[in-house]
Parts: structure tokens; sequence; C-alpha cells
């Protein structure tokens, strides 16, 4: 069993490209990326007070300390797949609403890579110095989304409609971290907090976004137009953007008893270096955008269980005014439970609850669930899978005004139940799974 | 004594003492130190081992626990037996430590609070604080779940002998049964608490479940009829597709010495209401969150004085709940006996009730010879208002048509911005509409309400007692001429009226505080109630009137209710009868009293899409009161073997006061168990309305039957598989005799000639139950059903859904207990189901005279989460 999941993981970790996987709603900032491993997503992507990560590290820099081993490495992978319902309201003849008709359905699959090392060593008896680098993104810009426009008429006799014209958009890449952060732990019993870590991260933020929107009109539709086809055009939007910049992370974990360690954390505002060009646009147009400061407060917390248990509960605010005046500064949940069931086999569960900056109504909510194996000596294996649903009204990708042209669709009726210049019901599915190796020397 | 005894002797107490001084030199694992662990001849990680399975895990019960350390073996076990020893030992409070032995009780408990709306605190009380049963009255052993008065007078009357010291003790009381006495037992002690306890509780919920189906199409519905856009809808203008989830905090701290002191607090927002509930926001009105979003309460229990006082939001309930019970909820066949039985007196309420909380102070005194208890509230309650005035406007001076608890609950200024907005539209249709004038307003009537109880009891298991209460209003009742009102309420009287030829008694006899007779500021309920043992058989009851223009010394002459029930208990048998009859004109806001159905259940206020103001249906559609109806029900339980229970059966005949229907109800339930590990289980449901009229256009006759399967697969694992076949035989409706084909029905008639019309449908259903251990569990459903106009409901393990037409879900729930004070419950659902054959317009584009009949897919899914803490 064991072997398998191995040999799975291996695999998966193989045909991994630097893809990785958002929603169209964010394709302006980027989706933000909350869970750096397999143990983290499984825990609801909790991490402030986990030290059993070295990517916790881009959560909360003063972690690392309590890594155990002198060294070791990490290995993460994710698989996403990401589910999208586009719909508008049907309604009945007394006109009342009776359901919202799927006209789009996207389903695509995307993978990212992140990787960390870590060094730990102890200065004194009771000091410990510890330093870690790690490569992962944090922003990420990938999305896809098909849409067949049609036109609906003479199609009540079992006739297919008539595709009007392709419209595709599409975005890649990501804003990616690289870390290199260190901390110092102090034990000493007799203070208020029995340990106590301090930690600072330095990141050097670089990225790569390109976003491509075509509209393609079929020769079916270019025929509507009454001998003049050439009244209708094709979009082809093409836009490139990178970004640079730094930004610093300070951490605290503090061990208040045997059952309760606290930790926080507070990222700073990243002034990211922006290039953009679009279509054939020689020269980048040039300026500058904040990436939002974190503040982060989390507790772990270990009662006596049956089962050896901890309870994880992280909160972070981030201020994405900084980012815009229209957006909100949000307020996220996160907690996950973690048991050790037998001969040391965790089963975790986690919960995320994540408000959105455009509109703080509009929220993510997950759960997630893992495990972990002991796959060889000093190398284990940590699995996770995350269920996450989104719900949003958003304008058509479609521009409204194609919907005007009385050629392609017959405009006579004033009441189309379906007023397409109204926000369309978004439904955003998200299953992540994650598969993480690590090796402790 | 001889030399030889003498030495004897001497070489005992020599062994007695090695003995001593070895065990004093062996290290207690329960309470040793790491260093003190370390110092053992293992390793450091060994030690570590130990420690932490220690710390994280449990105390150790013996010497052979360290095996289960997983880096102890047998041999290391073997070598550490000589410098160690196992002594009982737990950090644990008493209170945890009772927390511990019934935590699973707790849990029914939260997972019963819907039904048992806002009492299960009080029994989580109780099961943490035993009461003595010694000293108990009979009330407070009457108020404990389940148990039935012939029960607590058996132990009252043993009591009159001598003392309980034990369960066994109680367990041999004459006529006490054996389900009685282990219910009691749960909830009793045998000897005063001593401990002063100081308990704190917080509890958080939260649920994104989507609104009900009935909510949402009221939600939904166009104000403006010629308009498609969801904008003219309270859906569309409040974007309720992204409405905000349900959000709960209570906070309870009680303090138990020779007094009691309790202070509880809540904050929460419900499904699809916008109020922040953040005290702490800067820009937020404070006294807005107090008002709406809040409940507080403070209650000292003189104990020694008998006598508790309560200062905020409090619940009242009395006798059979006829004359109060100041509930939110409706309860259907609330009995009360057994799982329906109602909680008498006042206590804290931090229900999810608000329309019908009551705030203010209420004082209550027992003893063994009589109860008394008085309360005040000053409450602001929602109510559905008119243009009484006439004034063409909705204004604070209009008289109020009735009370409504609306979901969610839009403030004023939602209301009026909403109604306004709409109102630009309506007179400019094709069919202009007048404007609207009947619309719900929050807070809109201040409410006084003084009253009390008194009970007398001349004789062990004997009460009487008398209960009355005035409301005072700022603001009129006023439904005195219905006629015009219809003006108001609905979009198209004359086609009501004329050609559907209804009437609407339920609402024409609502109670007015301006009639031609009289006018007042008042509302005034009283009644008595009686409650009587003889041996196994308990009859209670209670008489109520609503004064209206009769002498209030003179019974009769006022509209009028009563319940009188009969119940007669054995150890294997049970058997219920129950007599209500509920006068129409008996309109009390604050009864919850056995009915069959909500008021207004038939009315026009169940036709959202009759009504001007579509949001006045929630009337109906969140009814907590009983409708008036007469009736006998009958109900009864016997457990003929062990292999053979009737688990439940009752049957009811009704008949509903607003237009004389007669109806007909059976339903119950065999439990077959040939081995304990396995369960087979068949109920049987049947239903007859207006059978007794031939010549009536709604006879309809219900039959559901269901087959359980249920196999305890170890102690641990529960496997439950369900079918259910169900029958619906009744009157046509053309939407599901029409063809499904488009077509103009005027000139092609397809409507299908049928003379009744019969739906079948079926339900399969399977779920598991695993528990890890004493603290963690998880529990899964999936089920598919295929009503054919038919719906069904299930009942999940914390809520009740509703699933019409055709469909499947699957959902799982896991419980965890996280330590001994923390608890969290966590429920995913996902539900895809059609809904009911409706008439569509052909996709995307109408085409006149042409209508679909189609089915439309849904999907929904949810996330509930609770925690609970104890500190």
């Amino acid at each position: 069993m064991k072997k398998t999941l191995f040999i799975i993981t291996v695999i998966l970790l193989i045909s991994s490209s630097v893809l990785t996987a958002a929603f169209v709603y964010n394709r302006q900032t980027g989706y933000e990326i909350n869970a750096f491993s397999a143990r983290s997503m499984a825990l609801g992507s909790t991490g402030l007070t986990s030290a059993h990560s070295v990517m916790n590290a881009l959560k909360n820099p003063a972690i690392i300390s309590g890594l155990s081993g002198k060294y070791g490495i990490q290995i993460n992978n994710t698989l996403t797949k990401n589910d999208e319902d586009r719909s508008f309201p049907i309604y009945d003849s007394f006109n009342s609403w009776i359901d919202d008709a799927v006209y789009a359905s996207n389903s695509h699959f995307f993978n990212n890579v992140s990787t960390g090392a870590y060094w730990n060593h102890e200065l004194t008896e009771g000091v410990k110095f510890s330093t870690t680098f790690n490569f992962a993104p944090v922003y990420d810009f990938n999305f896809k989304y098909e849409e067949n426009v049609r036109n609906n008429q003479d199609t009540d006799n079992d006739n297919e409609p008539e595709k009007i014209a392709m419209n595709r958009y599409k975005g890649d890449g990501t804003i990616d971290s690289y870390t290199g952060s260190f901390a110092l732990s102090l034990q000493n019993d007799n203070n208020i907090f029995s340990a106590l870590s301090l930690g600072i991260g330095i990141s050097y933020l670089d990225g790569n976004n390109t976003i491509d929107s075509t509209i393609i009109f079929t020769d079916w539709a270019k025929e509507r137009m009454e001998g003049d086809p050439d009244s209708l055009h094709d979009v082809i939007y093409h836009q490139e953007r990178k970004y640079s910049g730094t930004q610093l992370n300070f951490g605290l974990l503090a061990t208040i008893s045997k059952r309760l360690k606290i930790g926080a954390s507070y990222l700073t505002q990243a002034e990211l270096h922006k290039k953009t060009k679009t279509n054939n646009d020689t020269t980048w147009a040039r300026e500058n955008v904040r990436y939002p400061a974190k503040y982060g407060l989390g507790m772990v917390y270990m009662p006596r269980n049956m089962w050896r248990t901890k309870l994880y509960i992280d909160m972070k605010y981030t201020t994405w005014s900084n980012y815009s005046a229209h957006y909100d500064d949000i307020i996220e949940y996160f907690a996950g439970i973690e048991h050790d069931i037998f001969n040391s086999v965790p089963l975790r569960l986690g919960f995320r609850y994540q408000p959105t900056a455009k509109n703080d109504e509009i929220t993510l909510t997950s759960f997630s669930a893992g495990t972990a194996f002991s796959v060889y000596k000093n190398i284990s294996l940590d699995l996770g899978m995350e269920i996450g649903t989104m719900n949003y009204k958003h304008k058509d990708l479609f521009p409204d005004s194609n919907y005007a042209n009385a050629s392609l669709w017959n405009t006579q009726y004033d009441d189309l139940p379906v007023d397409r210049t109204n926000p369309d019901n978004v439904d955003d599915n998200l299953i992540s799974t994650m598969a993480t190796i690590n090796w402790k020397f | 004594m001889n030399m030889k005894k003498i030495i004897i002797l001497l070489l005992s107490l020599l062994l007695c003492a090695s003995f001593l001084t070895a065990n004093e030199k062996k290290i207690d694992l329960n309470n040793a130190t790491l260093e003190q662990i370390k110092a053992l001849p293992i390793t450091n990680q060994q030690a570590m081992a130990i420690y932490d399975y220690r710390t994280y895990l449990g105390f150790f019960e013996s010497i052979y626990d360290l095996t289960k350390v997983r880096e102890i073996n047998q041999k290391t076990m073997n070598k550490l037996k000589d410098y160690v020893i196992i002594r009982p030992y737990t950090d644990y409070s008493e209170t945890a430590q009772r927390r511990d032995q019934i935590h699973y009780l707790l849990r029914q408990l939260s997972s019963n609070e819907g039904s048992q709306e806002g009492v299960a605190d009080l029994w989580k009380n109780l099961l943490i604080t035993p009461i003595n049963v010694n000293t108990a009255t009979f009330r407070e052993l009457h108020n404990i779940p389940t148990v039935c008065a012939s029960d607590v007078k058996a132990v009252l009357k043993q009591r009159r002998l001598e003392d309980f010291s034990d369960y066994r003790n109680l367990r041999n009381s004459p006529g006490l049964t054996h389900y009685g006495a282990t219910r009691l037992n749960h909830y009793i002690s045998y000897q005063p608490s001593t401990t002063k306890k100081l308990l704190f509780n917080y509890n958080f919920e939260f649920a994104n479940s989507p609104f009900r189906e009935e909510t949402e199409e009221v939600l939904r519905e166009s104000f403006v009829p010629d308009s498609v856009s969801s904008k003219f809808s309270m859906w569309g203008r409040y974007n309720l597709d992204n409405a905000n989830p349900n959000i709960s905090h209570k906070f309870r701290a009680r303090y138990e010495s020779k007094f009691n002191f309790e202070l509880d607090a809540k904050l929460f927002r419900k499904l699809g209401e916008t109020n922040s509930i953040n005290p702490f926001a800067p820009d937020d009105d404070l006294s807005d969150l107090l008002d709406n979003n809040s409940k507080y309460s403070f209650t000292a229990d003189l104990t020694p004085y008998d006598t508790k006082i309560i200062l905020g939001n409090y619940r009242v309930t009395y006798g059979q709940g006829l004359v109060m019970q100041n509930s939110d909820y409706f309860n259907r066949r609330g009995t009360g006996y057994g799982f329906n039985k109602r909680v008498i007196g006042i206590f804290p309420d931090m229900s999810s009730t608000e329309e019908f909380a009551f705030n203010g102070v209420a004082v209550e005194h027992t003893n063994h010879l009589f109860d008394a208890s008085f309360f005040y509230s000053k409450d602001k309650k929602d109510a559905v208002i008119w243009d009484s005035n006439g004034n063409d406007s909705l204004d604070t001076n209009d008289d109020i048509f009735y009370y409504i608890l609306s979901t969610p609950r839009f403030s004023n200024k939602e209301l009026e911005n909403s109604e306004e907005y709409f109102n630009q539209y309506r007179p400019y249709l094709e069919e202009p509409l007048p404007r609207i004038l009947m619309a719900p307003r929050q807070d809109y009537l201040e409410e006084k309400t003084m009253g009390g109880h008194i009970d007398v009891s001349p004789l062990l298991g004997t009460n009487i007692g008398i209960t009355a209460y005035e409301a005072r209003y700022n603001k009129h009742f006023n439904v005195a001429n219905y006629d015009s009102l219809a003006d108001y309420l609905l979009t198209d009287p004359d086609y009501y009226n004329d050609k559907l030829g209804m009437t609407d008694t339920d609402i024409s006899s609502l109670y007015s505080t301006k009639t031609d007779s009289y006018t007042r500021d008042y509302r005034r309920v009283y009644g008595f109630d009686w409650l009587t043992t003889f041996k196994n058989l308990t009859l209670k009851g209670e008489y109520a009137e609503l004064e209206v223009d009769g002498n209030p010394l003179k019974l009769g002459d006022d509209p009028k209710a009563i319940v009188a029930t009969g119940y007669l208990n054995f150890e294997n048998l049970n058997f219920l009868m129950l007599y209500r009859n509920y006068d129409l004109k008996f309109d009390n806001p604050y009864s919850r009293a056995f009915s069959e159905h909500e008021r207004f259940y038939g009315s026009i206020l169940e036709k959202q899409y009759y009504l001007k103001n579509p949001l006045v249906s929630q009337i109906y559609y969140n009814s907590p009161w009983s409708q008036p109806e007469e009736g006998i029900y009958i109900e009864s339980r016997y457990r003929f073997n062990r292999h053979l229970t009737l688990t439940r059966a009752y049957l009811d005949i009704w008949q509903r006061k607003s237009d004389d229907r007669l109806s007909v109800r059976f339903q119950g339930e065999l439990d077959y168990r040939p081995i304990y590990q396995i369960s087979l289980r068949l109920k049987q449901k049947l239903q007859t309305n207006r059978a007794q009229d031939d010549f009536s256009r709604s006879v309809s006759k219900t039959s559901e039957t269901t087959f359980k399967f249920r196999n305890y697969l170890t102690n641990r694992d529960r496997l439950q598989l369900e079918y259910r076949h169900m029958q619906v035989w009744m009157a046509p409706y053309t939407n599901l005799t029409d063809p499904a084909e488009p077509g103009d029905p005027n000139q092609n008639a397809p409507i299908l000639p049928t003379g009744n019309v019969l739906n079948h449908g079926n339900y399969i259903a399977a779920s598991y139950i695993h528990n890890f251990n004493e603290y963690s569990r998880i529990e899964g459903s999936i089920l598919f059903w295929n009503g054919h106009g038919t719906s069904h409901w299930d009942w999940e393990d914390m809520e009740i859904d509703f699933m019409g037409s055709e469909g499947m879900k699957y959902w799982f729930s896991i419980y965890d207990r996280i330590s001994s004070n923390l608890s969290i419950f966590f429920k995913y659902k996902i539900k895809h189901f059609k809904d009911n054959s409706l008439y569509l317009r052909q996709y995307n584009e109408p085409i006149e005279g042409n209508d679909y009949v189609a089915q439309t897919k849904h999907k929904v899914s949810s996330v509930r989460l609770e925690v609970n803490w104890n500190f």
C-alpha cells in the first residue's frame, strides 16, 4: 500500500508542470494560495503554529525552529480540478423564477509544485538557530474559460442550435516567492513562555502573467449579417504582465503551556513593479502595484484525548484595500483537527472560510481531509484533499453589446426571460489534492 | 505470648516496612515529573513517550497500560515494574468527569434542539448538576424529559417513607416504570450538591443551508408581474443568491452554590440577514445590534427560598400551551407527553425565538403545595400593517393586520425602499396595479405583556392552575372589515372570491382591538389547567378563553379552546387519548397547543402569487400558531416481547374549523428484532381529507409504507437501509395532467380529462454510522427519491429535509470531542433534485400561446459547523 502511494506520488511529481489553478474571479490579483503543504491543506490551510512543514515558514517564519531533525527537504505537488458553471435565471408563465439555466460549463485540471529545505543548529543548550529556503507560487493567475455562444431559434424540432461564436478566455502564470527565513528559539521553563521563537523571512517575488481573450465568430454568424460579413469582428486580445518586488515576513511562536501554543505573523505589504504589454505593443507600460499586508494569529491546542489530538485555529487579516480602493480588507478563518488514530497514522480534517476582497459577502468555503504515512525510514508522505465552493454574480464574459445584434438574435421581445445585461450566477467548485514528500536527516 | 510468635510478628513488621520503603522509592507514573521519569532505567526517548502518553492520551490505570505506549515493549515494562507504581489519578474536575459520563446525552440534547426549542439548555444544566431527588418538587421532576406524571408520583410517594440513597432504592418505588426510572436516573442525585461550581459554556454555530423551498418561492415572487427581471423580487433586489449564512454565538455562565446565578448572552444573525454582528465595528450602531441581533438574560435562583428571578429574555410555558407558550416554532402534534413534553415554568431563553420572545422580568416561586409566577415583558414585535387610514401610504398611524415571522427579517429601510422601487412600475404596467398598501414592518408594535400563573397541589400528583395574561398594544389590530381588507391583500379580489369561490374565515376571525362595538388597546387570555394521577393514569388538560365581548368572569361567552388528555402508563404499554376543540375566533398568538396543522393552512396566505405583497404570505409559511380544529387523537406504544414492539401508533380524526374539512390520519410502526443486532421496521401512514363529502372537489387520500432494516454490524457500526412507497389519490391539477408538448391549451385542449390522479413515489436510502471511539463519530447517508408529484421528508441527524419530485442527495457529518470540554460538529450536504412539473416558456424566447411542461434541475450544497466549549 505504502509503495503504491509512493509510486503514485512520484508520478504526480514527475508529471507536474509550472501550471497552477485559480478561479476566473481572481484573474486581476491572482488567486492567493493558502496551503503550501499537504498537511496544511488537510488541516484547513492552517500553519501559523504548525512546525511540521518547512513550507509553513511562508506563513510564519518562527515555526522553523520546531522542525525536527538536523536538516530536511520537502517537495509538494498540487493537482486541482476547477469546475465552473455560469447560469442565468428562467421564469415560468407566472413570471416566477424557476431555476438557473447553465449556459457555460467549464472543467479544467491544473497543478503546481513547491519545495523547501531547512537546517537546524543548536547554538547552546536551549538556544537554536534555524534557516530555510522555500520556493512556492503565492498568487496564481491560471484559469481557463470556454463558451460556445449559440443561437436558439428553430431549435424546438430537434435541431441542434447554431453556433455563433467561440468565446475563450485564458490566463497563465504565477507570482512566485523565493524566500529565505531565519529563526532563533529560546527554551526556558521558568519564563512565561516555556519556549519562544522569533523568525524573519525575506522574499523575492517574481511573476509572469499572460491573459488571452478571443471571440471567433463562425461562418454561419457572418453569413447572417445580411451581406456585410465584415461587420462582425473577431476579438483577439493578448496581454503580458511581469511582476517583481520584495516582501518581509516577521513571526513569533510561543509555547504557553504543554497544551497551548500561539503563533503570530506580520507579512509586510509588497510593492511590486508591474510591466504590461498588450497585443502588438513594442514597449512595456510600467506601474507599481501594492499587494496586501497580512496579519496572522493562530493557536494550537493539544488536549488529552483517546487519540492524540491537535486543534489548529488561524485567523488572518489581509489589507486588500492597499491594492485598490474598491477592495475591502478581509478576515479569513482556518481550522483543522489532527488525530493520531493508530501507529502514528494521522487523520486530519479541516475547514476554511474565506471572504473575497472584491465583495466580502462572496466567500470561499471549503473543507479538507488528509493523512500521512512513513514510506521509508526518514521519508514520509503526506496526502491532503480539499473541496471548496464559491458562488457569486458576475457579468457575462461574452460582451453584452453582442446580444443587441438583431441579425444574430431575435430582439423583438422586450421582455426576454433572460436579461443578459444582468449579472449571471457563477458556481465555482474546487477539488484539490496535494502530496508532500519529506526527507528528514 | 511466646517467643516464636514475637519473632514472627517482628519479621512481619520488618517485611511490611521494607515493602513500604520500597513503595516510597517507586515512582507514581501518573504524578511523576519528566525528570523523575527520565531517571528510570529507560532511554530519554522512552521517558518522553511515557510523559507524552500521560499528557496527551490519558492517565495510566494499571502498570500494563505501559504497553500501550508505542516505545515501551513487554520487556521494558517488566523491567519498569519494580520501579514504578500506578495510583488512580485524574486531573479532571468533578464537572468534567460528569460531562464525560453523560456526553452522549448532551450530544443528543443538542441534536434535538430543533424540536425542543429552547429547553435543551435547562436539561443540560440538570445533566451537569443533577437535581436532588430527595428534595425536588413534583414540577421539577416532571420537567425532566420523557418522564411521566405517574412515575413522578410513585417516586414522591415512596419518598414520604424514606429518603432515597441510590438508584436501586429508587427503582424499588412501587408504580415506577423501568423506563421512567432509567430516564430519571440521568438527571437526579441522591444527595445535595455541596460543591460550588463556576461553569462557562460557549457555543458557535455556522450554517449556509439554503432557504426552505417555499421561502425561496415567496422571495422570488415578482412585485411587478409583467416583468421577468429578478430585480423586482426581494430575492433579486437584495441579491439573496449570496445570502449571508446563519451565525450564532451563545455564551452561558453559571455559578452554583447556595444560590444559583446564571448569565446568558447570545449574538446571532439569521440566514439572509445583512446586519453586522461585530460589536466592535466602528460604523455599526450598537443599539441596533442589541435590539435585533442579541438576547440576554440574568437568572437568580434563590434555592433556599424556592424562588427564581429572571431579568432579560425568558420563556414561559403553562399547562398545555393553550394560554401561554412563547415560542416562534410550531410543534405538530405536541401532545405534552413523551418526546413532546412541555417544560412548565419560566426559564432563561437563548433559543432562536425572536418574534414571541419576552424581554423584561419574571418571578417564580415553587414549593410542594403551590407554584406562583408572574411575568412582565416590554418588547417590539414585527407586524403586517395596512393603509387603514386611507392616505394611500403606509405610515406609523396604520393598523395592524397580524403578527409576522419573516425569513429573512428585512429592516424597515429595506422594506420601504423596495416597496418604493416596485411602486414606481406598478401603475404603468399593461394592466396597472395599485400601490402596495399592505406590508410587513419590523418592530412596528410595542407590546407590554403581563401575566401569571398560580398552581395549587391539594393532593400528591394533582395540580389545578389558573393562567392569565394581558398584552397591551400601542397600535390597533384591525381585521374587522375583511371585505375591504381583501382589496389590500389580493391582486384580484374578484377573481379570488367569485371564480375560486374561496373565503378565508381563518383571517376574518382574527381578533381586532377596534370593532363597531368596542375600541381597546389590549388582548386578554385566561384559562385554567389541571393535572391529576390515579395509579398509572394521568389526566391533564387546559381550558382557555380570549376576552372579546363577554363577561370575564363567566365561562363560555367568549371564544374558547379546550384540550383534555388521558394517559395510561404500564411497563410495556402506554395509551394516550387527547381531545381538543379550538374556536375559530380563539385568536391567541401565544397558543402552541396540540394541532395537526399551523393556523392559515389552506388559506389565501398559502398562495403568494395571489397576493399584492407576496411577503405577507410568510404569516402562513412561518406560522407558529395552532390551527382552529376539533378532534380526537389516540396514541399507543406496546412492547409485545423482547423481539416485537409497536413503537408508536396513532389515529387522529379532526375537523378544521375554517372550512369544516374532516380528516383522518393513521400511523403505525412495528419493530421486529430477531436478535439484538438486527432490527426490521415496518411503518404505515394513511391520511384522508374531506372523505365525508363525495361532492367536494378536494378529496385526497394518502398512503405511505416504509420498511427499514437496521443492522449493528459491530458495537461501533450501524448500517441502515430504508425503502418507502407513497401514494396520493387526489383531484387532478392541470399542471400534473398537462401533456409535455407545446400547444395552446385553449385551442387544442391538451389537458387530460382525468377524474382523479394517483401519484406514487419511491424513496430509497442507506446510512451508516461509525463510532471511532467514545470521542469521535462519523455519519453519512445517501438517498434517492422519485416522487411523481408526491413529496418525502427525511430526518437527518440535526434537521429535517423536504424533498419534492425527484432527486438524490448525500451528506456526512463528523462529531468530534477534541477534549472533555470541547466538541465540534461538522456536516456537509449535496442535494441534486428536480422541481415539480411547471409551465415554462420556451427556452430563452417566449412564444405566444405556447407553454411547455418541463422539469428543472437544481443542485444545492451546504455546510454546517458547530463548536461547543465548556470551561
